[in-house]
Formats: structure tokens, sequence, C-alpha cells
């Protein structure tokens, strides 16, 4: 009989044995270039999208962002790309009060950072196809889309460097607030109640060796669930969000480390 | 003759300024440092202090001279008084032309025509300021480089040889070596050598053909240096890069440089991190992974950092030879001085051999400027011509199997 042996990491087929951890599985991914559009959105539609104990921050901000992953340690140096969304809020838990980013939804064009996100770290992860991003003109451009329908078109134009005033206030506006969030949900077996329902926090580390800024430019599209069945209803709901003024997009290319010994993911209390 | 019991004015109060002024006092000058701001005067003693404290913890100079030599500075606001009976005026402030050519025609009126004036300017030539003076015979670069004991002279087309041969003697008198150029040039020597490298090391992290790492092992392992492009850039401040990029007017040839650039640097100094004297830059600071003894552990003799790093340093040095503003043992000097590294970039050159150092220079590009390309070409083809192919023939730019650079004199401290 196959027994679980503890302590290990496993996933469905969870009969196989845990998953592999050792020295060539590091957090680290090593090249990392994204493509970030934050944008002041409707503070009422934006609250009506967060669970509770969560509010919107002080001003309510959404950013669309685009990464494009490689050099990735645990999956032996494969790639992926991802486009996600998160709103800047508060949470207010019962012994804990966080400022910070909570995780609307990503989109992944891998099963298995989908699977493990999803799983192990309660990060709303859905799938998407999303090629790499194209350069032309100096004009940064990226998309997903499933099931062969346009998800969202996203670029970033008139690139400059940053000014060492901004690089300050981002530093300043960002201590504290390191704090990226997520609602992890499975719904029951056998019945519509919720299996897992817990919040949750998932801390990286972000090493940004280059940074641009721009012009960002977002272009979400309206869906039918004919187009995309069991993603429409995400997208139709972010268009709604209006974008009431852009914030200075930002383009980084850098390295990430998910596994942080010190600030592991853990439930929000 | 130097008048003993004159004082020698320093204009600026800032790093270099106080640098300037630290060498002199040591040297036993009395000094006299201006600047327009109190605040910024205020900062001049901390600032030799701390300067002052590097140089003992390196065994160049004892804690007792140190003290005595800061008695011999005084600070003002008043320039008519901070000029009252100076023989030598050093200028150190912002690197603006028309800043400069203003404060140059007020010294000129203000000192007879017998005071020197200098400016310490890396970035302005003589020849861009010397027509707003009356008296141009008297005025001359005299520009230094901060740690190290090398001084760039250059005179404008006025400059009469006994300016020169005064500020040459000012410059033995503070222990240093004495550049003399027989030409103006941007950038000096050191400068227009380092600077390049400098840049080739940052685009080849931006462009991901290398690491900071690896592209300081790259440098190390070529030259023998304690550190590599990065860690320079740390020594020197990570700001003042970011700087000297910065101030870079938004010329169409170096437009998309400066961006690449400055996206690297912003993030850095943005954050606070300028370098070794906040302990954080390229790298951590007290104890950087570059000095441990296993950095350069399975580096490779050669990589395509290697020749991108080797081609920029080498093939600006032939230019300024080229370029007849220096002769190639001149240039190597310099270097030395300035680096303490073993050899200059026409030992390198020689290493190499000219035949492998004329590929080096096609594959690598016009790293020197597309424009300089047939000069240097043919430079290094004179040298082959005359049979002068590298240290493998037996001569090169020096002759082998004892090159002049081996002798200890080759950096005296003499003038070259």
């Amino acid at each position: 009989m196959f027994k679980l042996e503890m302590p290990a990491s496993y996933m469905m087929p969870a009969h196989f044995g845990p998953r592999y951890a050792g020295e060539k599985s590091s957090g680290w991914y090593h090249d990392v270039t994204v493509m970030a559009i934050p944008y002041v959105t409707d503070r009422d539609k934006l609250a009506a999208l967060l669970p509770p104990k969560f509010e919107v921050a002080q001003e309510a901000v959404i950013s669309v962002y685009y990464v494009c992953n490689n050099q990735i340690d645990w999956l032996a140096g494969h790639s992926y790309n991802m486009i996600g969304v998160n709103a800047s809020v508060v949470y207010r838990g019962e012994e804990e009060t966080l400022e910070g980013t909570y995780s609307i939804v990503i989109w992944e064009n891998l099963a298995d950072p989908i699977l493990t996100g999803r799983e192990l770290q309660g990060i709303p992860k859905v799938f998407a196809d999303i090629p790499n991003h194209s350069i032309n003109s100096d004009i940064w451009r990226c998309n997903a889309s499933h099931f062969g329908h346009k998800i969202i078109d996203m670029q970033i134009s008139d690139l400059r460097a940053p000014e060492l005033e901004e690089i300050a206030a981002a530093h300043a506006a960002q201590a504290g607030k390191d704090n990226p969030m997520g609602w992890r949900y499975i719904q029951k077996v056998g019945g519509f109640e919720p299996r897992v329902d817990e919040y949750v926090t998932f801390p990286s580390e972000n090493r940004i060796k280059q940074v641009h800024y721009g012009v960002g430019e977002l272009d979400w599209k309206k869906l039918t669930w004919e187009q995309n069945p069991t993603q429409y209803h995400i997208v139709n709901t972010l268009k709604e969000l209006p974008i009431l003024e852009y914030k200075p997009a930002v383009i980084t290319k850098g390295a990430t480390n998910l596994f942080l010994p010190g600030r592991p993911t853990r439930i929000l209390k | 003759m130097v008048d003993t019991n004159a004082h020698v004015c320093f204009i600026g109060g800032g790093t270099m300024g106080c640098y300037n002024a630290l060498l002199a006092a040591l040297a036993g000058h009395r000094v006299v440092l201006y600047d327009v701001s109190e605040e910024t005067l205020l900062r001049v003693l901390p600032t030799m202090n701390d300067m002052a404290s590097h140089m003992i913890a390196a065994g160049l100079q004892d804690a007792d001279g140190v003290a005595t030599a800061l008695e011999r500075v005084g600070t003002e606001t008043d320039l008519a008084k901070a000029l009252d009976g100076a023989w030598l005026v050093s200028e150190s402030v912002f690197e603006d032309i028309m800043l400069k050519r203003d404060l140059f025609a007020k010294l000129d009126r203000m000192c007879s025509p017998d005071v020197l004036l200098t400016t310490n300017s890396s970035a302005l030539l003589v020849s861009d300021m010397e027509d707003a003076l009356e008296h141009g015979e008297r005025f001359a670069a005299l520009h230094s480089h901060l740690g190290a004991m090398l001084f760039d002279i250059v005179g404008g087309p006025r400059t009469t040889s006994d300016t020169k041969e005064k500020l040459q003697d000012y410059v033995k008198q503070l222990g240093g070596v004495a550049l003399m150029l027989e030409k103006e040039s941007k950038g000096y020597v050191f400068n227009a050598m380092i600077g390049p490298v400098l840049t080739a090391a940052m685009l080849l992290v931006i462009n991901g053909v290398a690491t900071v790492p690896e592209v300081d092992r790259a440098w190390m392992k070529r030259t023998k240096s304690p550190m590599g492009p990065f860690g320079m850039i740390d020594l020197f401040g990570t700001s003042l890069i970011y700087d000297s990029w910065n101030n870079r007017p938004d010329e169409a040839a170096f437009a998309e440089m400066k961006f690449k650039i400055l996206s690297l640097l912003a993030p850095i100094v943005g954050a606070g991190r300028l370098g070794m004297k906040t302990g954080w830059g390229f790298y951590a600071y007290p104890e950087p992974v570059y000095a441990a003894p296993d950095f350069l552990d399975g580096q490779p003799d050669t990589s395509s950092a290697d020749y991108t790093l080797t081609a920029a340093w080498t093939q600006n040095a032939v230019l300024l030879a080229a370029n007849e503003i220096v002769s190639p043992q001149v240039v190597d000097q310099a270097w030395m001085v300035a680096t303490r590294q073993p050899k200059g970039p026409f030992a390198i050159l020689d290493d190499i051999g000219l035949e492998r150092a004329l590929i080096l220079f096609g594959i690598s590009g016009p790293l020197a400027g597309p424009e300089n390309v047939e000069k240097l070409q043919a430079f290094l083809l004179t040298q082959l011509k005359q049979g002068k192919a590298g240290r493998d023939s037996g001569a090169g730019f020096y002759t082998y199997p004892e090159p002049a650079y081996l002798q200890a004199e080759f950096i005296s401290g003499e003038a070259i």
C-alpha cells in the first residue's frame, strides 16, 4: 500500500510520490521581463470584486502585467508567460492588517505553474495562450487568447529611462506593502459549498536590473460564452472596470525568487 | 618660483574640490576653499576627514600628518578674500560651460596675471573656455583623478610653457605623476579609456551577453586587477556614473545608449545603492563577492565579455596614440598609475599580438567610434610593418624579454 511520508510536497497523482525538491529546484526565475500597466479605476466597481475582509486601498489602482519568465530553476530551465491583474488593497483580518495587492486573476500558458500555483498557494490561475512579447519601433506588445479568441492586447510605447525621484517614490510607496495576496477557494466534491476557503499571501523577491517607463494601453475584449466558455465572465467583468487614468507604465528586466525561507506562503490571519 | 607664502585657492567645495585641496594641504600648501554655499563649506572638513581616513587605512598617510594638513585648510564664501594672496587657482565647479566661462572671466579680472588659473574639468576643453580670459597664457587644465596620483596637464592655444612647467612642479610637490598632453583631448588619457570600458561593461549586461559577475570576472582575469568594471563603478559611486550620463546632451548618436544605461543605473541609484560608500551598489560591501578567493575559479582565459572589454579598452588607447595625444608608453604609465594594475593597454596588445589584435578589433566592432576604424588599423599595421608584432616576436610596443613597464621607475612618479 502506498503511504504518504511527511514532510514532503505531494500533488495529484500523489501515489507516485512527492515532487522533487532539491538543490536544482530553487525558486529562482533568472530571466524575467515584466510589462506592467497600472491605472485608476472606479472604486465601487473594484470593491464589488473583492471578497470579505479586503478593502480597496486609498487609491483604486489596478495593475495589469505581463511576465515573460525564463531560466526557471524548478522547471529545469524551461519558460512560461503570464498576464495577471492585481488590485491595490488593504486586508483587515481578525489578527492582522496588511496593505498590498490582491490577485484578481492570472493567465498562464503552462499547466505546471497553474496547478502548483492554484493547489499549493491559492493563486487564481487559469490557462491562456500567451506568446512572447514583441518589440517593434520601440513599442512593446503582448496579448492573451483562449480557444482562438483574444482576451486582451497590451502595449507600452514612448519608453524613457526613469527619473531617480520616480524610483525613490516607487520604493517609498512600496514600503510595507510588499504583500501579494489571494483567495484559495476550492469547492467541495459533490456539493456547492467550499471545501477550502482561505486567504493567503505568497511573497516573492524581485531583483530588478533594468527599468523603462512608458505609456501603457490596454484593450480588454468582449467575449461570449461560445467564444470562451470558461473565462468569458472574467474577461467581460475586467472590461467593465473603467480606466479613469493611466499611471506610468513600467517595463523591467530582472530576476525573481518565489521561495523565501523567511517569508513563506502562508494563510492570512 | 612659487611664492611659499602664497596659498592655493580651490573654487567649488564638492568632492573634487575637497580632494584636490586635501592633496595640496598634505603636501604642505596653505589652501583656501571657496564656495558660494556656506552649507557646502560646512561639509568640507568632514569630507576631507573621510577621504583622509581612507588614505590612513591604506597606509598612504599617517594620522598626525593629516591633522597638521587640515590645519592648513581655510574656507571662504567671499571670492575676493579667497583669491587674495593665491598663486594658483583650481576650479572644480559644475560641468556647465557658461558657468565656467563666466567664472574664469571673473577670475581673470580679479587675479594679477602671474596667478595661474586651472580647470579640473574632465568634460570641457581649455579651448572651450580660454577666450573668456584676457590672460590666456596663465590658463590650463590641471585634471586630477579621485584616488589616484595622476594629473593631466593640458594647455590651450595661448598657454605658455612656463605655466605648464609650474604646474608640473606643483604636481611633483604633491607626489603625483604629471601627464603632459601634447594636444587637447576629451577625457584626457585615463578617462578616455576607462569611460568606454565601463560603457561596454554596462551594455554587455543590458544586452544580456553576460551578468555583472561574469563581466567583472572577465576583466579581472585579463588585467589581473582586484575588481572589475562594476566594482569600479561602485568605487567611483553609482550616482557619479548616472550623473555623467544623465547630463549628456541628447545627441542622436548616443540617445539609445543613454536610455539603456540610465535604465540600468536608475533603479540602483534611486534605491540609494550608491556604491562602496553606502555599502551597496552592484555588490554588497564590506565583503563583495569579487573579493572572495574563489571568485575567478573556473573563469576561462577568454570570453565574449573579455573580447568586448579588452577591445573597448585597447581601441581607445590606440586612438590616443594614433591622434598623437600621448605616446603608447605614456598611455600605459597613466593607466598603471591610476589603477595600480601591472600592465597598461599597449602591454596587453603586445601579449595578444598585433595580428590577433586586428582580428579582435574587427569582430568586436568600432568601440572607439566607427569614424576611427581605419586610423586604428593603420596604427597597428605600421607597427607590424616594422616587425613589431608583439611579445612573441620579441618586440612590439615594448622590447622583450625585459619590457620597460617592468622597471620600477616606469611609474615612479616622475613627470612623463
